[in-house]
């Protein structure tokens, strides 16, 4: 049967009510999203409470912080480039270290049972350990300043990616690993073409969680000492009672973290295009 | 050219094939039936070099297999876990390519071996000879991009050759069953393999498809003359593709049986299968598999014209 053409058509039926049904799914998750709002800024106003906010008085207040800036400088402030711009470089600098380093150390560990042995109850202690905790730590050797914070994201957010890669790498398909041996596939192909790919939707997995937990830890090492970013902003307005700049901090971290993950869900469904795909048998 | 001798394999106390000797031909198409579970796989790849044996030995051309030996195809029959769904079709059948370049230029060098094939030795020396001269990075990059592309022109004839030449941009997983397990062959014709291993390649498609990739294969043993051992646990099979059947017993196997197959090329699924030796082959093979005893007047030593001289 050469099932080419009846594969087609069968697929295509598949994916159109799911289609469909996305359309909905974001169409209702929208609406919740828009009822909500407008419920926060009904109340809010109404209470008339100064710790409360209504989110448009907020939303303004973000906006006129940092991003009302000169279209030279990407419309952000100078607050923006003060605060935002190190608050990022640090996370992002510290999620990537932490996903090169987590990635080759997970991969090695998976691969090599001799290695697994001697290392893997160390991961499941550092694993364990709260990442806060370890900011004080820290913050002692580093002095405040951006060594001390990266460091503390790195270590904070190495785990999940370790764990995942470990775990991927170990159970990639004993076919696809048979395969590569049969046809005598040298070691550095064999991890480039074989066991990463195979780990590869693990790998995501930990690299989505490692993303979240990079935020939260980024906030919480400039919460424990810095001199600029926006945990150091939220400080600022404690310190002086400035509950609309505690609120734009707030929102500004929620932002941040949907187009973080919006934009990783982009990279990670092109990197796993080939996963979506039907499976014929196995 | 392949001799296995007393080839024995046992995982823990379970014996999974036992005591196998058997010799296989140059360019011969062995064909090896036994029931499911008998250790058809596990004798596959001990051969294959992918198991160590338990005791016993194979030798391929004068060279006993302790690894995977150099110009070794294997075509599996799980196509959707042995072609990889990250890679493209063409990427699948060139990847083997990748191995054997590499190889050839690491034994020659890192690993200091004697190297016999001279080929593979004049290959190795030249390599070595460009990596020794201090080639700027430039020509290092445009040496890789003119071999990726020999390696795609080979992928592509390959991919030619078993009927998928439009195909090669594809992914596996956009193909049906069928053609997935040529894309296998493709793959496995690919590296110009002196020894083909199929372990039941045709077992996980449709009856029709089976008998095209059946015809497929003995086309392709016509124009190469490829020493190739085929598992299935298809009688028809065994004796339709076959020069020869291996009958396996139930676990732990052992050869119960060899039978000479005389019906002759070019091999059709209609008329080859309509002759009355077909019919005799296809019984006596059945009655080895299944370990019922063959009628006294039919000896499975026998050869063909003897038989229909007796039958009444
Ligand atoms: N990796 C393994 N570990 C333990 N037992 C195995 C392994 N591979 C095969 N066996 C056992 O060896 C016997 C033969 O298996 P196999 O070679 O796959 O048979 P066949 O291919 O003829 O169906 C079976 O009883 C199977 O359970
Ligand atoms: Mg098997």
């Amino acid at each position: 049967m050469s099932a080419l053409p009846a594969t087609g058509p069968a697929t295509t039926a598949a994916a159109r009510p799911r289609a469909g049904g996305r359309t909905y799914l974001l169409l209702a998750r929208l609406l919740v999203l828009a009822a909500a709002i407008a419920g926060w800024q009904l109340g809010t106003t109404a209470a008339g409470n100064p710790y409360f906010l209504p989110p448009a008085q907020i939303a303004s207040g973000m906006y006129h912080r940092w991003f009302d800036g000169p279209a030279s400088h990407l419309w952000l402030t100078a607050d923006a480039t003060a605060n935002l711009l190190p608050s990022l470089g640090r996370m992002l600098s510290g999620w990537a270290i932490a996903a090169v380093a987590g990635v080759a150390l997970g991969v090695a560990i998976g691969r090599l049972p001799l290695l697994a042995d001697l290392a893997e109850s160390l991961v499941h202690f550092g694993r364990a350990v709260p990442p806060p905790a370890l900011v004080p730590v820290f913050l002692f050797v580093f002095k405040i300043g951006t060594p001390m914070e990266v460091a503390a994201i790195i270590f904070g957010v190495i785990w999940p990616v370790l764990v995942n890669s470990i775990d991927g790498a170990r159970h990639v398909d004993a076919g696809y690993t048979e395969t590569a041996r049969a046809f005598r596939l040298p070691p550095a192909q064999r991890l480039t073409r074989v066991i990463l790919p195979g780990a590869a939707p693990k790998i995501c997995a930990g690299l989505r969680l490692s993303l979240a937990l990079a935020l939260v830890m980024m906030i919480i090492s400039e919460f424990a000492g810095s001199t600029n970013g926006i945990g150091n902003e939220m400080l600022t307005a404690q310190s002086t009672f400035d509950i609309s700049l505690m609120w734009q901090v707030i929102g500004l971290l929620g932002v941040l973290g949907i187009v973080l993950n919006a934009l990783f869900a982009v990279a990670e469904r092109r990197v796993l295009a080939w996963q979506r795909a039907p499976r014929a048998t196995s | 050219m392949l001799e296995v001798t007393s080839l024995t394999r046992a995982f823990g106390n379970h014996l999974a094939i036992a005591d196998i000797s058997m010799q296989v031909a140059e360019g011969e198409l062995v064909t090896i039936v036994g029931p499911s579970g008998c250790g058809k796989s596990t004798l596959l790849r001990c051969v294959a070099g992918l198991l160590p044996p338990t005791s016993g030995q194979v030798v391929l051309n004068g060279v006993p297999v302790t690894r995977v030996p150099d110009r070794l195809a294997v075509v599996f029959q799980d196509y959707s876990r042995s072609l990889y769904p990250w890679l493209s079709v063409a990427a699948n059948v060139a990847l083997p390519l990748l191995a054997a370049t590499r190889r050839g230029s690491d034994r020659g060098s890192r690993r200091g071996r004697a190297v016999r094939d001279p080929a593979v030795r004049d290959r190795a020396a030249s390599q070595r000879a460009v990596s020794q001269r201090a080639v700027s990075q430039r020509a290092v990059s445009q040496r890789a991009v003119s071999q990726r592309a020999a390696r795609r022109a080979v992928a592509l004839a390959a991919l030619e050759s078993v009927g998928l030449g439009g195909f090669a941009d594809r992914y596996p997983w956009q193909l049906s069953g069928g053609m997935q397990q040529r894309v296998a062959i493709a793959r496995a014709l690919a590296c110009e393999p002196v020894l083909l291993l199929m372990d039941e390649p045709f077992g996980a498609v449709d009856a029709q498809t089976r008998e095209d990739l059946e015809d497929l294969l003995l086309r392709v043993q016509a124009e190469r003359h490829i020493t190739t051992l085929l598992v299935t646990h298809d009688i028809d099979e065994s004796v339709y593709a076959g020069d020869r059947v291996i009958v396996l017993t139930r676990g732990p196997g052992r050869v119960r049986a060899e039978v000479a197959v005389d019906l002759p090329a070019p091999r059709d699924q209609i008329t080859t299968k309509e002759r009355r030796e077909f019919a005799r082959l296809r019984a006596e093979v059945s009655r080895l598999v299944r370990g019922t005893p063959a009628p006294a007047s039919a000896p499975p030593e026998i050869s063909p014209p003897e038989i229909f001289q007796q039958a009444p």
